[in-house]
């Protein structure tokens, strides 16, 4: 699988990794983040 | 392509459920939608592996540590394998 160009969508978890942090990485991979959101299940 | 970064495997399967054969619990929108989007989490090698090292080290690597891993990629491999992406 490669990130390189690929539209990605990251969703994060306020206990878990956090969204911004998801698509820092998935950037460094040469994704395009479209939407970054978080979940809280408590 | 989805990445999630929930802690808790029943998370993690819950949600990749939702974004590929649809809400497992039938209460939201998503309830028999089904989406079929590639699903990873952040932490799997086919995500870390391409990612930046250092970048990956610096928004991950910490919270990595603290992640039951083996669990959550077993959890996550299944849904995929359940619902392939379109």
């Amino acid at each position: 699988m490669d990130l390189q160009g690929k539209k990605v969508i990251a969703i994060g978890e306020r206990d878990g990794v956090q969204a911004t942090a998801i698509a820092a990485v998935a950037r460094s991979a040469g994704a395009e983040v479209l939407l970054e959101l978080n979940q809280c299940f408590v | 392509m989805v990445i999630l970064g929930a802690s808790e495997p029943a998370y993690v399967e819950m949600m990749a459920e939702t974004v590929t054969a649809g809400d497992p619990t039938y209460t939201g929108p998503l309830a028999g939608v089904s989406l079929g989007l590639p699903v990873y989490h952040v932490t799997e090698v086919e995500v870390r592996e391409r990612a930046d090292a250092s970048v990956y080290q610096d928004q991950i690597g910490l919270s990595e540590v603290a992640m039951e891993t083996d669990e959550i990629w077993k959890s996550i491999r299944a849904v995929r394998e359940r619902t392939p992406a379109e």
